[in-house]
């Protein structure tokens, strides 16, 4: 039985058309992918991505905890910044790829995703022997709601006195909307402006509520959430990510501070830098066809690799993907149902000018 | 939403007949269960097909769906404007958003089709 959000109803209302997803029962999409997808990227949009997993480690040694089973540098956070980090197996290849959010000294929240919750909590708890810090899955408790879009900014500033402006990317706050207790994090997954806001299930129907209907936000599934993040070539556990995946192929180098001591995976890291099976990269179809995960990549005869995501670029207006292939190449072919596609390979993102400002991009971790 | 004059395949499409000619679609309940069409391959002019057999493939940003051809016949015309604006199937399926018309080898297949009233029994409209 899949895991069934806290307003479905408030879905079923707004006339989602559902489907099951990572163990969950979600809203695909309301009007239709398409125009949800073009709302955000011109105005903005409302998802419900609750079922992503929200884990908090809260204690002495939560530092030492998180430094220890992630990539990234713990110690380059500071209370109210967020940070995209990897959890990483002995072997090096990629567990999840979550967000660290430090909320004080000793309390931190972890957005993982939705397949990996049971996961990620038990590795957790497996690693917090010599820790002994407070960890708790807080998933059912809490709804976690993203605003996203060039208008995101200003159609939320209605709802709250605290300065959104004064929240850069990356950066959270815990505050209020209407009068009620939220932590709104400048963060998403659809290349454009937009906050992510973790709330109480007592309260979610209330913002929610508001924002879809006195404020006219369009809500979207995550049909379009899927075109949006692929568009800027983000990388989708399951997909580009994977336990057979190393943070060097899958381009999350950036990710991986070798420097910071010990953590999980470190040494397998540091071994398999040279040792690449594939390479991660973008394509554009060049005729007429939708590319989808799984059909197969060919440079002239030879089988070279796999599209890992595709789908029809609503921007572009043709089909896009990313790919795993053995080496380098500037043009292959993609086997769909029965023909070769042929393809341009490009490096993500598909779409440049987005609302997420420019040299923010960078400012994640 | 599920005209009278027309014949339903399990698979839902729809076929109108005028004379040995048959234009061939998707249903309403169809385009709508696929969401946003974004492609549609359409077969050659002058292939022969039979009944049940791949006709097109429509892509939506949900899937790739074979559409089965409801009748057997030969290719005669498809509709180009799809190569365009497959989305006309979304917001027209049984006029503008036609896929092909096939010259028909055999009548005696309509009698396996529903009418608009059984097809609505299946789908459950």
């Amino acid at each position: 039985m899949a895991k069934r959000l806290f307003l479905e109803d408030e879905h079923k209302k707004l006339k989602a058309k559902f489907f099951e997803f990572a163990d969950w029962w979600m809203p695909l999409e309301y009007v239709g992918t398409v125009k949800e997808h073009l709302t955000v990227r011109n105005a903005v949009g409302i998802f419900d991505i609750s079922h992503m997993g929200r884990i908090i480690v809260n204690g002495k040694n939560s530092k030492n905890l998180l430094q220890y089973i992630t990539s990234n540098d713990i110690n380059k956070l500071y209370p109210g910044k967020a940070q995209y980090s990897l959890v990483l197996t002995p072997q090096g290849t990629i567990m999840d790829d979550i967000i660290v959010y430090m909320i004080s000294e000793e309390e931190f929240l972890l957005i993982v995703n939705a397949i990996n919750i049971e996961k990620i909590f038990n590795w957790l708890l497996e690693n917090n022997k010599k820790f002994n810090v407070y960890i708790e899955d807080i998933t059912f408790q809490t709804n976690l709601l993203a605003i996203q879009g060039p208008k995101a900014e200003e159609t939320m500033q209605k709802y709250t006195n605290y300065p959104l402006s004064n929240i850069p990317y990356y950066h959270f706050k815990k505050d209020k909307i209407v009068n009620k207790n939220v932590l709104i994090s400048r963060t998403g997954y659809t290349g454009e402006d937009g906050f992510e806001i973790v709330v109480s299930i007592d309260d979610v129907k209330e913002i929610f509520n508001i924002f879809t209907q006195e404020e006219k936000i369009t809500p979207c599934g995550l049909g379009a959430r899927d075109t949006l993040r692929l568009e800027m070539g983000y990388p989708l556990y399951g997909h580009e990510l994977d336990e057979n995946t190393t943070p060097w192929e899958a381009n999350l180098g950036w990710v991986v501070k070798l420097e910071k001591g010990e953590f999980i995976g470190k040494d397998a890291l540091i071994d398999k830098r040279n040792k690449k099976t594939k390479v991660l990269n973008g394509f554009e179809l060049m005729e007429n066809g939708i590319p989808r995960a799984g059909y197969e990549v060919y440079n002239q005869e030879e089988k070279i690799g796999y599209v890992t995501s595709g789908n029809y670029s609503p921007i572009l207006k043709r089909g896009i993907g990313l790919l795993y292939t053995n080496s380098v190449y500037e043009e292959v072919r993609i086997k769909g149902r029965d023909k070769l596609l042929k393809a341009k390979v490009v490096k993500p993102p598909f779409i440049k000018n987005t609302s997420i400002k420019k040299g923010e991009k960078k400012n994640v971790s | 939403m599920y005209p009278e004059n027309l014949k339903y395949s399990k698979d839902h499409e729809w076929v109108k007949l005028e004379g040995n000619i048959a234009t061939v679609g998707i249903s309403f309940y169809a385009q709508e269960e696929l969401g946003d069409i974004v492609y549609v391959d359409l077969p050659e002019i002058g292939k022969t097909v039979k009944q049940n057999d791949v006709l097109a493939v429509i892509e939506s940003v949900k899937s790739a769906s074979d559409v089965y051809s409801p009748i057997s016949g030969k290719v005669i015309e498809v509709n180009e404007k799809l190569k365009e604006k497959p989305e006309i199937i979304n917001e027209d399926p049984y006029q503008e958003g036609w896929i092909a018309k096939l010259e028909i080898s055999n009548p005696n297949e309509l009698d396996t089709l529903m009418n608009a009233e059984e097809y609505k029994k299946l789908i459950g409209a």
